[in-house]
């Protein structure tokens, strides 16, 4: 073949290649990015020789992302009900978003948040109808991604996103769990949840967790919360961490209390419940009392919460009556309230409803445990009615006939409706607070009744 | 261009400026241009060739050079059921050599909701701590509980209930709905299963393909007792002149009222059913008294049900009914509002072609018109404003056409109303666009109406957005409405148990 001739193939050759690439050959150099990025390259791992290619990717891609927008723009003409609508939307965002993300999102945005009518897919009270249609995109870049939805740009519409980006994420607890510090406080309990319901089998990625969430600020992740994380030790293990620690106020230092105050409970086959006795009380307290107050009454909480299912397993209930009194004589007035929040509480502490109302009268007569009072008062009142008002009469002055005169007058309406009962009632309440509380519900009763 | 510039050069190869270099340099430009041309066209005719199954092959085109005919018509294509994880592994599963061992590895791996733990202390805590299943194992669990179905059907169900002290499985367990199922219509053992709690749609309806609708009303039909909530549901299939049979059989049938009640809902939601029939059909029972009293209260309450939401009764006629049944607390707003709500969630998506201009207010009114038939001015007028309620969040200033032909008192109550009812979750930018077009209030009551209906939104939107609607409220300027925003929240907070309230606290109310 002479010269000539070559270069006259290879010049029409080189005419072919412009001629496919200038209608957008075949998909296979345009859409190299976007296959790249499927392996998990992300974009600083490119060799620099392919930044040319990169540029045809980037050229091509705006040309795809105008396509998807066009058929997003031309979905309206399709007259299509509700539900198929939706789905097509979802379908449509979920390879837009493979191309161009920010472009699918904000055309997401622009659209109603309503959720349809019978959503199929999970939490679409947070996350509205589309959000989840980017998992693929989230998963093929988790960080660009996050960085696109908190970028602050997209508006309040962003929580939609985030949240979805979190259900999304719990395939990969680690990148999950590294965005706890920067979340708002109010997503967190979610994110912990998904943790929690995550693949965590594997020792490095678990580890790696337990690491992360050490590390997120206390006022942002109580201790009690990362214990859901970590391994249970032994008795003897947690002991001798436990006497080895000197600070209790730091991140470790509460785990060791924790863990000293789990180890307690779990005994095998709960022994030492079992056992309870005076002896273990003295041994509780001695403990305690090694502690300075905040971090003593941190500790007292924890096996008050902790200890609880565990001992009502066991039929008993001293040692929860036990510690309340503990919580009560060492003026741990936080904690008791902090009680309320407790399944103790929803289950009385295990305690008859006279025992504890026994215990709730002589508790001090003070605010923060108002509420503890109140709830204690409840079940009795509701069982002995039509003693109570006698009962109540009984009360001396103070902080305990008002609530108890107030719960009356709630009883008197809810479980009786009887607005003269609670009339009586309301008309004997001097603390003005509680007065006006039980004035609101009773005016609640009264309008019900016209 | 290199034509004109008097020599011409191309890759080394010159000649001089003549004819006939001229006459081979245009040939040679043309067959360049033939097989650059030639490149696009084979290129761009693959792709309409790959056409509609290829993923990758985003770059379709339609003729016309309008929207992407193709991409669309895929992207609009019924999704394809793909075989279950179970289906795959049955065929490639060998059988065990025991059955109950096999079973047990992958007991304590499956979904921890469906299982009983009967253990305590360290072991049960550990089990908690285990990582949630596959579906791999999910579906090997389900495929090994089948083989030994075949084997020995009765000390397979004896161990899954009752057969392992530590752990075992709940009725409501998966496997019942696959496994068993999947064994009752392979070996024709239906009647066995169905003992079983825990049977699903799949298996009732291979049943009912097997025996028609008589006899398996008179075989199976007639049982509601707990455990059998699937069952209900079958009744969707019975054709509407097998009525009074169903209707029979679920009046005589043992177990609960709810899940009777089901049954009858759910064969009334039989979408071939005429409704006009429907409505007969429940005149007709009502004027006769065919119903004994201990059934009636569940079925006047489907058959309210039934009005209330079919879109498809005239207004006047569904009214009159209703307070036949002795749904007299119904009033016309609130039916038309249900009836509305249904139409437009299940027929044409008119919300979003209204949002995008495709039809505007009077013409989704008269398409409603249509099927509604509103017979007095009072259903017209609550026509409009429950359409506008829907229609408000979609476009506020479109939607202001179904107002103008209300009374002026009642169109006040209605714009202000449509804060809370019609933005529901939309975005509060949107929302407090619409807010800011009303003039200031001319008195107390309304303005106490505004501040009831934006309370409204904003709970919703706290509960949807959280700390991003918060710092929407905070990032407004100082002035009424963000005080009024501010107030909202303070409200919300008071109620709702949540973290955001130590911000609301800190950044809305100290500041």
């Amino acid at each position: 073949m002479t010269r000539m001739r070559l270069l006259f193939i290879l010049s029409h050759v080189v005419a072919a290649i412009v001629g496919w690439l200038l209608a957008g050959g075949d998909g296979k150099i345009s859409t190299a990015v976007v296959r790249m990025e499927d392996r998990g390259v992300t974009p600083s791992e490119r060799r620099s020789g392919e930044s040319g290619r990169e540029l045809v990717g980037q050229a091509r891609r705006v040309t795809e992302s105008d396509q998807f927008k066009m058929v997003w723009d031309s979905l309206p003409d399709q007259r299509l009900s509700t539900t198929d609508r939706i789905k097509a939307q979802r379908k449509i965002l979920e390879e837009w978003a493979l191309v161009d993300l920010e472009a699918a999102m904000k055309a997401m945005l622009a659209e109603s948040w309503w959720a349809g009518p019978a959503p199929k897919f999970a939490n679409a009270q947070l996350e509205g109808p589309f959000a989840t249609a980017f998992a693929k995109a989230f998963l093929l870049d988790p960080e660009t991604s996050w960085n696109l939805i908190t970028s602050g740009e997209l508006g309040v519409g962003a929580a939609m996103l985030r949240n979805a980006w979190y259900q999304t994420m719990q395939s990969k607890p680690l990148i999950l769990a590294g965005k706890l510090a920067e979340i708002p406080s109010s997503e967190v309990a979610d994110v912990i949840n998904k943790l929690d319901a995550a693949d965590l089998s594997d020792p490095g990625v678990r580890d790696g967790v337990v690491e992360i969430l050490k590390n997120v600020p206390m006022s942002k992740l109580s201790t009690r919360v990362v214990m859901r994380f970590l391994p249970e030790l032994t008795l003897a293990e947690a002991t001798a961490n436990f006497r080895a620690t000197k600070d209790f106020s730091t991140r470790e230092g509460e785990i060791t209390l924790y863990q000293y105050g789990q180890a307690q409970f779990f005994d095998e086959k709960l022994e030492w419940v079992r056992s309870y006795d005076e002896g273990k009380l003295a041994e509780m307290k001695e403990v305690a009392d090694l502690l300075p107050h905040d971090t003593q009454g941190k500790f007292l909480y924890g096996l008050l919460a902790g200890g609880f299912q565990y001992e009502t397993a066991a039929g008993k209930s001293e040692r929860t009556a036990a510690l309340l009194n503990l919580l009560v004589e060492r003026e741990h007035w936080g904690e008791l309230e902090k009680s309320m929040d407790l399944t103790v509480i929803v289950q009385g502490y295990g305690l008859s409803p006279e025992m504890r109302v026994e215990w709730a009268v002589n508790l001090p007569e003070r605010e923060e445990v108002s509420e503890v009072f109140e709830d204690s008062i409840r079940p009795y009142l509701r069982e002995n009615y039509n003693q109570a008002w006698d009962w109540i009469q009984e009360f001396p002055e103070g902080r305990w006939r008002e609530h108890a005169l107030g719960q009356y007058a709630n009883e008197a309406l809810e479980g009786h409706r009887n607005l003269g009962e609670a009339r009586k009632a309301i008309d004997q309440i001097q603390d003005p607070k509680v007065r006006e509380e039980a004035e609101e519900k009773y005016a609640l009763y009264e309008n019900a009744g016209r | 261009m290199l034509l004109v510039s008097g020599r011409f050069r191309s890759c080394g190869w010159t000649c001089e400026f003549d004819m006939s270099c001229k006459v081979k340099a245009l040939k040679l430009l043309a067959s360049h241009l033939v097989v650059l041309g030639g490149a696009w066209f084979l290129s761009n005719s693959m792709k309409e060739d790959r056409g509609v199954g290829e993923e990758s092959s985003l770059s379709t085109r339609v003729p016309g050079g309008g929207t992407d005919g193709i991409l669309l018509a895929r992207l609009l294509e019924p999704e394809v059921v793909e075989p279950s994880k179970y289906e795959l592994l049955k065929p490639q599963l060998t059988l065990a050599e025991n059955h109950q061992e096999a079973v047990v590895a992958l007991l304590k791996l499956l979904p921890k909701q469906y299982l009983r733990a009967g253990m305590v202390g360290r072991d049960f805590r550990e089990w908690q701590r285990l990582p949630p299943p596959t579906g791999d194992r999910i579906a090997e669990f389900e495929v090994r509980v089948r083989h030994w179905l075949s084997d020995d059907r009765e000390a397979c169900l004896k161990f899954l209930r009752e057969g392992n002290e530590e752990i075992y499985l709940r009725g409501d367990h998966p496997v019942f709905a696959s496994a068993f199922t999947d064994y009752a219509l392979d070996e024709g053992e239906v009647d066995w299963v169905l003992k079983i709690p825990g049977g699903n749609e799949r298996l009732y309806q291979g049943c009912l393909a097997e025996l028609g609708t008589a006899k398996f009303l008179e075989k199976y039909g007639g049982d509601f007792q707990v455990g059998k909530e699937e069952l209900a549901k079958i009744y969707r299939t019975f054709p509407f002149e097998d009525r009074d049979l169903v209707l029979k059989t679920i009046i005589d049938g043992k177990g609960g009222g709810s899940h009777k009640g089901e049954a009858l809902s759910s064969f009334l939601s039989n979408k071939d059913h005429v409704a006009q029939e429907v409505t007969a059909w429940i005149r007709g029972l009502q004027d006769s008294g065919g119903i004994p009293a201990e059934f009636k209260t569940v079925s006047d309450q489907v058959f309210t049900n039934w009005l209330m939401t079919n879109p498809e009764t005239p207004l006047g006629e569904k009214m009159e009914l209703l307070q036949s049944i002795g749904a007299t607390q119904m009033t016309v707003s609130g039916i038309v509002a249900q009836s509305l709500e249904t139409l437009l969630n299940e027929g044409r998506d008119f919300r979003y072609e209204f949002r995008h201009g495709r039809v505007d207010a009077r013409e989704v009114f008269e398409e409603m018109t249509a099927k509604l038939s509103p017979d007095s001015v009072e259903a017209e007028d609550a026509l409009k404003s429950n359409l506008f309620y829907q229609l408000v969040g979609e476009d506020s200033i479109g939607a202001m056409d179904l107002l103008a032909t209300l009374p002026k008192f009642r169109q006040e109550e209605v714009l202000i109303r449509a804060i809370g009812e019609g933005f529901k979750l939309d975005d509060p930018v949107l929302a407090k666009a619409y807010y800011d077009s009303f003039p200031e209030s001319v008195n107390e009551a309304e303005e106490m109406n505004k501040t009831r209906n934006w309370d409204s939104y904003v709970f919703s939107g706290l509960s949807r957005y959280g700390d991003d609607f918060v710092d929407w409220v905070v990032a407004m300027p100082e002035g009424e409405f963000k005080e009024r925003s501010v107030q909202s929240i303070v409200k919300w907070s008071q109620r709702v148990d949540s973290p955001i309230k130590d911000r609301v606290e800190k950044e809305l109310v100290r500041k």
